[in-house]
């Protein structure tokens, strides 16, 4: 019963979190929300030499701490920070599409990651849609 | 138990084992480095009368201050009166050619536009001098609000246009001017509780997300002088029409959290009213500041995230930097200042795959990078280069940072290149392909030995092979 209780928590999440020196697990790292806190890497707008209207732009999620769920982000693109212009749950990477409406606007995006423990939201730096 | 637990331990450490890096590098604290769009900028000349901005003297310029400054600043100021009526289409033109020109020097600008007009044509001239900015914004630093009042600077006792639905007008013309990724600069605090309902100040998603809150800063035409920086800093009351409920002191507190994501830049003063406006002019040790705060350069240029200052005005206090021994510490720190810490990357990878870069840099400046620069990882085998970027900007990194930020350049390597080894180099190119010159490059401020002034880039002393 001892073992149970002390393998299931571990082996049930995919694990990508801190290791004490000693080599053993804290037993947080299993239960900690994703965090887009340092030394997480931002996500962004996939570098393109420009940002047109018509061109699809591809997301990067970055990298979040403590084992999102790999299909588990939602997200919303926003023009100017305040319009909601495309939105989605559960998804594992999303593109976006710029319309005449966005041109010469700022295009961003909030991204939520989630796991069984919690979610963190983090938004990624706009781009000029040309 | 014990055998099962330390099973996973060691899966988990080897799932997580973190790569020592393929170079270190090292900080160069002392260098001036003249980087685009910060520091000390010249304020001749306008739009109207490029000679007259001078470029190709400003080394001899700079030599020839009061308090000479060396290396020469990169980044001018101009101002551009324009009456009352729209600009014509000839001089439109001529302002195009004129941006073409300090394109083609190798520096960037800031501008503010000054009318005579009624708050309808002011509107009206904003209007039509739009698509000119956009057309140039590659060489724009800032754009200062500017239009309404003498200079430009909506100073209180502007005689017209001077009720609240005039001024915002005016100020969201402007705004609907200005190319959304050029930062705006204004010159007062009180009329931002109404425009951006509170008092609070914009965050970091608000400058992320490019909303108008995240986008305008702050043109302090005397800082350093007076509690209230000549009225930069009010008062609660009802002040042209606006309602103000914050002091000096709480305004101020308010420009120091807000200017960690919104440009401050500026001039001081040389006011002359005594001990009401007393001016500080030292490095350190003068008088407090509107919050109570200690006074002086190399206290308040970090505490209200100081990206640029005019070069020659007030003289007092550039000779009172330079007799304090601070005044290189001024012209190096404001605005970003960029190090590259060390770099993790494998030694290998096959044509058609992806290599990983993870960079660990920070900037040390006192104010943030405003335009939309990536980090660009050069590999470079003979005559071939392979270019990849970073999804993340480099202003998303905080200033004045005391730790590292991982940059990630994911690297697709074309199933075409030649097998070989790469040499790994790190640059900071313009985010516009019409200014891919070098010195329009953000050069870091590391070790010389590895800085490549040909290409302006850093030679990071590792390298990829291509299998």
């Amino acid at each position: 019963m001892t073992r149970f209780r002390l393998l299931r928590p571990i082996a049930a999440r995919a694990i990508s979190g801190v290791v004490a020196a000693t080599g053993d697990v804290s037993a947080s790292t299993v239960t900690d929300p994703p965090s887009w806190a340092a030394p997480a890497v931002q996500p962004g707008w996939v570098y393109q030499a420009g940002y047109t209207v018509g061109a699809p732009m591809t997301a990067d999620l970055g990298a979040a701490l403590n084992s999102p769920n790999p299909s588990g982000y939602s997200y919303q693109v926003l023009r100017n920070g305040d319009t909601v212009v495309q939105s989605g749950s559960n998804v594992s990477g999303f593109t976006y599409t710029p319309v005449s409406a966005d041109q010469y606007q700022q295009l961003s995006f909030t991204l939520t990651a989630s796991n069984g423990a919690g979610s963190d939201t983090t938004t990624a730096a706009s781009v000029t849609i040309n | 138990m014990k055998r099962i637990t330390t099973f996973i331990a060691g899966l988990l450490i080897a799932a997580v084992s973190v790569a020592a890096p393929n170079a270190t590098f090292t900080a160069d604290t002392t260098t001036i480095i003249p980087n685009p769009g910060r520091g000390f900028h010249f304020q001749s000349g306008s739009l109207d009368d490029c000679n007259g901005i001078d470029i190709p003297n400003w080394t001899a310029d700079a030599a020839g201050l009061p308090t000479p400054i060396s290396p020469t600043p990169t980044l001018a100021l101009l101002r551009v009166s324009i009456g009352s009526s729209v600009p014509s289409g000839g001089t439109l033109s001529t302002w195009n050619s004129c941006f073409a020109t300090i394109r083609s020097y190798g520096v960037m600008t800031g501008v503010r536009f000054e009318s005579t007009g009624t708050a309808a044509q002011m509107v009206a001239q904003a209007a039509a001098i739009k698509a000119t900015l956009w057309n140039n914004r590659d060489v724009l630093a800032f754009v200062q609000v500017g239009f309404r009042c003498d200079y430009g600077e909506w100073a209180t006792t502007c005689a017209d246009n001077n009720d609240v639905t005039d001024k915002t007008a005016v100020f969201n013309a402007v705004a609907d001017m200005v190319p959304t990724d050029v930062p705006l600069e204004f010159t007062q605090v009180f009329p931002r509780e109404t425009w951006f309902s509170g008092t609070t100040p914009p965050t970091k998603a608000d400058l992320l997300k490019g909303n108008l809150k995240g986008r305008t800063g702050f043109h302090s035409d005397c800082f350093l002088t007076g509690n209230g920086d000549s009225s930069f800093y009010t008062y609660v009351g009802t002040i042209t029409g606006f309602t103000s409920t914050m002091t000096a002191a709480q305004q101020a507190a308010y420009v120091q959290e807000a200017s960690k994501y919104v440009m401050f830049g500026g001039e001081t003063c040389q006011d002359s009213g005594g001990a009401a406006v007393e001016k500080r002019t030292g490095c350190n040790t003068d008088s407090v500041d509107a919050q109570g705060l200690p006074g002086g350069i190399e206290n308040e240029g970090p505490r209200y995230h100081v990206s640029h200052l005019n070069v020659s005005y007030a003289p007092l206090h550039l000779a009172g930097w330079a007799a304090g021994g601070c005044l290189d510490k001024v012209h190096r720190m404001m605005g970003y200042r960029f190090q590259y810490d060390d770099i993790t990357h494998p030694t290998s990878v096959s044509r058609g795959g992806v290599a990983t870069f993870d960079v660990n840099m920070r900037n040390v400046g006192w104010a943030r990078i405003f335009d939309q620069r990536r980090l660009n990882v050069q590999l470079v085998n003979g005559g071939t280069t392979i270019n990849c970027y970073s999804s993340t900007q480099l202003r998303e990194l905080d200033p004045q940072a005391t730790s590292s930020t991982l940059v990630r350049v994911n690297c697709a390597i074309p199933g075409g290149t030649a097998t070989g080894s790469y040499a790994v180099h790190l640059k900071m190119p313009s985010p516009f392909s019409t200014t891919q010159a070098n010195a329009f490059t953000v050069r870091p401020a590391n070790a010389a030995a590895g800085w490549d002034s040909t290409n302006a880039r850093y030679a990071a002393g590792t390298n990829l092979t291509v299998n």
